[in-house]
C-alpha cells in the first residue's frame, strides 16, 4: 500500500457530543491498525491532518473534535461524501504480555487512542481502570461506551457537572497511592501527560503517553514532528515511555507551529 | 582485500566520507540533525531558510507515489534568527561528540540583494559553507524562477561571492533545458562548486476526486524515479566545469553513490532513502560503497570521480 491518500466514502456519522463527530468509513488499510495509531485524513481542496484510529476493523472510525478550518469542515460533511486516507502510521500502544492491572489516564480529544486501547487490553484479559476527564459533562467523549465496559470507570470534569471537580491526575495519584499498576496508558493535553509521567516515575510504574505535533509527511521525512534528540512523533512515536520523555526538553514544554518556530504549550 | 579510504572533498572543505544530508529532509531541528549525523552522515544541509518565518504550503505537502515522493513543502522554515538556534545546538552537539562533521547553510531569496543578506546572516551562524537553493520547483518567486536564467545565477552567485568569505555551494533545478549552462553560470559567477539536482517538476491527480493530490496541486518529484535525470545532469555538468559537483537525486543504496561519482560527483546528497531505508541509511550506503569498491581493488573513492569520462 503506497502512502498516497486513499478515497473511500463516509458510511456513517455520529454526533458524540456537541464538539465531536464520528466517521466512519472502510479502508483495508485502517483495518489492521494498532491502538494509538494515527492516520493522515485528506479532505481534498482543504488539507490534510492527522486524527487517531478510533475503530479498526471491517468498517473503521475517526472522531474528529471540531476546532479549526479543517476539522470543521468535516463536520460538514454527509454520509456518501469522501475523504482521503494514507496510513495507519506511528508505533501505537504496546500492551503487556501477560495479564496485568492497567491504568488507562484520558483527558478531552485524548480519549480517542484511549478507546481502541481500552478494548484490546479487555480481549486480551487484562484488567482496566480508566480515569477520564473533561471540561464539562457534554464533553465527555464516549462516556456511555466507557460505561458499559467492564473496567473501572473514574469521571472528572474541571466544573464538576459530572463526577469528581478536578483533574485526572488528582485521582490517579490517589489510586497510585493504594499500589498495583502494572502501567501506565495515557492520552490527553500535553500539561497533563506531563504530571502523568511524573507520577508513573515517583511510582515506578511504567508509563507510555501519546503526544501530539503538528505534522506534515506523516512518514518521517520532513521533521515538523521532531521532539528531542532526532524523535519523530509520527514514525518514533507518537507512543513513548516516559523515561525517554524525561530526556526531551520539549516535553510538556514547547511545540513548533508550521514553519518550525518553537511556541510555548 | 585493501581497504578503501571513501574520504572526500569539495574543494576545500573536507569530508569524513562523500554522505550529505539533502536539504529540506530532517533538518528543522538540531536534535534530527545529530541523528542524521549519528546515523552515517558526514554533514548535513539546513533546510532552505529565508529572512522570516514562513508556514510553507497547506496539506498534503508530501504523498507517496510508485517510484518516489512528491513533495511541496513550500520552503517552510522559522526564518533565520530562529534557525540559528537550531545551528548553536547542533554545533553544540557536534563539538560534545568530538567529530568531524559537516555543516552546510542552505539559504533562499528574491533577487541577488536577498540572497547576499541571507548568505550573511547564514555566515554569520556558524555554518562550514552555504549552498544557495535557486531551484526550489514550487515557491512563487523563489528558487527555481532565478536558477533557470544564467544571468540571474551569475548575478546572485557573485553578489553572495562578494559578501560572504565562505565556500559557496549552488543547488541546480533539473527542470531547465541545459542544465550545464547554468552551471556554466555559476562557476563564472565565483561558485565553488555545484549540486545537482533540485526535484523534478510533476503532479500527481486522485482520479477519485479529481483533485490534485498536493495542496500546492504540483510540486516537485525526488527518490529513486529521479536517479537518472540527477545522473545525467552529473555527467553533462562535469564536462562544462572545471569546479567540484555534488550529485543528488534518488540515491538509495552504495552502487547509486558510485553511479553518480563515475558521472562526476566528487560527494552527494541522500534525501529521500531517508523514508525507504530510515535514519541509519548514511552509513549504510556509505558501507555498501565501501564494499563494492574494496572488492574490485580500489584504494579510494576519490579513484572512481569521473571514471566514466575516461573511458
Ligand atoms: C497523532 C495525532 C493524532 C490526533 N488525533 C486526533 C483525533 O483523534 N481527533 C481529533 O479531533 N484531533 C486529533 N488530533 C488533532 C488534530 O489533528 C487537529 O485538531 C487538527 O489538525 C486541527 O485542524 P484544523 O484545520 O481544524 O485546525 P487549524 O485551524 O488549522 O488549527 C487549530 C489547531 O490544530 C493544529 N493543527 C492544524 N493542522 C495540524 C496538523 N497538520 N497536524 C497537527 N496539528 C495541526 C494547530 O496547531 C492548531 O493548534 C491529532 C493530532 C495528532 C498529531
Ligand atoms: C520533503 C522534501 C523537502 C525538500 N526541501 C528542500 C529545500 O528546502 N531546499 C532544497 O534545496 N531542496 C529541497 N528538497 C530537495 C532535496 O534536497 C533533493 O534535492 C531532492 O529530494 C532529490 O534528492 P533525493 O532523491 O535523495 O530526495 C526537498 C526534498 C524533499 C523530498
Ligand atoms: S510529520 Fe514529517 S517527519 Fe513527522
Amino acid at each position: 500500500m503506497t502512502d498516497t491518500p486513499r478515497v473511500t466514502e463516509i458510511l456513517e456519522i455520529v454526533s458524540e457530543t456537541p464538539s465531536h463527530k464520528t466517521f466512519r468509513f472502510r479502508d483495508a488499510g485502517i483495518a489492521t491498525a494498532k491502538p494509538g495509531q494515527f492516520l493522515m485524513v485528506w479532505l481534498p481542496g482543504v488539507d490534510e491532518i492527522p486524527m487517531g484510529v478510533a475503530e479498526a476493523g471491517e468498517v473503521s472510525a475517526i472522531t474528529v473534535e471540531k476546532l479549526g478550518d479543517c476539522t470543521t469542515k468535516l463536520h460538514e460533511l454527509n454520509v456518501g461524501d469522501k475523504i482521503g486516507i494514507r496510513g495507519p502510521y506511528g508505533n501505537g500502544f504496546s500492551l503487556p504480555k501477560e495479564s496485568s492491572n492497567l491504568l488507562m489516564i484520558a483527558g478531552g480529544t485524548g480519549a480517542v487512542p484511549i478507546l481502541p486501547t481500552v478494548e484490546r487490553a479487555l480481549e486480551a484479559g487484562h484488567s482496566v481502570t480508566l480515569i477520564h476527564g473533561s471540561r464539562c459533562e457534554d464533553l465527555l467523549l464516549y462516556a456511555e461506551r466507557f460505561e458499559r465496559m467492564d473496567i473501572g470507570y473514574h469521571k472528572c470534569t474541571d466544573d464538576g457537572s459530572c463526577g469528581m471537580k478536578g483533574f485526572t491526575t488528582d485521582v490517579a495519584e490517589k489510586l497510585l497511592d493504594t499500589g498495583g499498576y502494572d502501567a501506565i496508558y495515557t492520552c490527553g493535553p500535553e500539561v497533563m501527560m506531563k504530571k502523568v509521567v511524573a507520577l508513573g516515575l515517583k511510582h515506578d510504574v511504567p508509563t507510555y503517553a501519546s503526544l501530539e505535533r503538528y505534522m506534515k509527511c506523516g512518514v518521517g521525512v520532513c521533521d515538523q514532528c521532531s521532539i528531542g534528540a532526532g524523535l519523530r512523533v509520527c514514525k518514533d512515536g507518537p507512543v513513548f515511555d516516559g523515561e525517554t520523555l524525561g530526556q526531551v526538553a520539549d516535553f510538556g514544554i514547547f511545540k513548533r507551529e508550521a514553519s518550525g518556530k518553537r511556541i510555548n504549550l | 582485500m585493501s581497504l578503501a579510504s571513501m574520504k572526500t572533498s569539495i574543494g576545500k572543505t573536507e569530508l569524513v566520507n562523500p554522505a550529505l544530508l539533502a536539504s529540506g529532509i530532517l533538518d528543522e531541528t538540531a536534535g534530527s540533525m545529530l541523528r542524521v549525523i549519528d546515523g552515517g552522515a558526514a554533514g548535513c544541509v539546513t533546510k532552505s531558510i529565508g529572512r522570516e518565518a514562513r508556514g510553507g504550503h497547506p496539506n498534503p505537502t508530501m504523498v507517496e507515489l510508485q517510484c518516489g515522493l512528491l513533495n511541496a513543502m513550500g520552503l517552510p522554515n522559522p526564518g533565520i534568527e530562529s534557525y540559528a538556534e537550531e545551528i548553536a545546538e547542533f554545533k553544540s552537539g557536534i563539538a560534545a561528540r568530538g567529530i568531524d562533521a559537516k555543516l552546510i547553510g542552505s539559504v533562499y531569496g528574491g533577487d541577488e540583494k536577498d540572497f547576499a543578506m541571507m548568505a550573511g546572516l547564514m555566515a554569520n551562524t556558524g555554518v562550514d559553507a552555504l549552498e544557495l537553493n535557486v531551484s526550489c520547483p514550487h515557491a512563487r518567486g523563489y528558487g527555481a524562477q532565478i536558477g533557470s536564467d544564467p544571468d540571474m545565477v551569475r548575478k546572485v552567485v557573485s553578489a553572495v561571492k562578494g559578501a560572504v568569505k565562505l565556500p559557496v555551494f549552488v543547488k541546480l533545478t533539473p527542470n531547465v533545458s541545459n542544465v550545464a549552462l547554468i552551471a556554466k553560470a555559476a562557476e563564472e559567477g565565483g561558485a565553488d562548486a555545484v549540486v545537482a539536482i533540485n526535484t523534478v517538476k510533476a503532479m500527481a491527480i486522485d482520479i477519485e476526486s479529481g483533485h490534485p493530490v498536493l495542496g500546492n496541486k504540483v510540486g516537485g518529484y525526488s527518490g529513486p524515479a529521479i536517479k537518472p535525470i540527477g545522473v545525467r545532469a552529473v555527467y553533462d555538468i562535469y564536462k562544462e566545469v572545471n569546479i567540484p559537483i555534488i550529485g543528488v537525486g534518488g540515491i538509495t543504496k552504495g552502487q547509486d553513490l558510485l553511479e553518480y561519482a563515475m558521472a562526476g560527483a566528487s560527494a552527494v546528497q541522500i534525501g529521500s532513502a531517508v523514508y525507504y531505508r530510515d535514519v541509519p541509511v548514511f552509513g549504510e550506503i556509505v558501507k555498501e560503497a565501501k564494499s563494492w569498491l574494496e572488492e574490485r581493488g580500489f584504494s579510494s573513492f576519490k579513484e572512481i570521480v569521473g571514471r566514466t569520462h575516461d573511458i
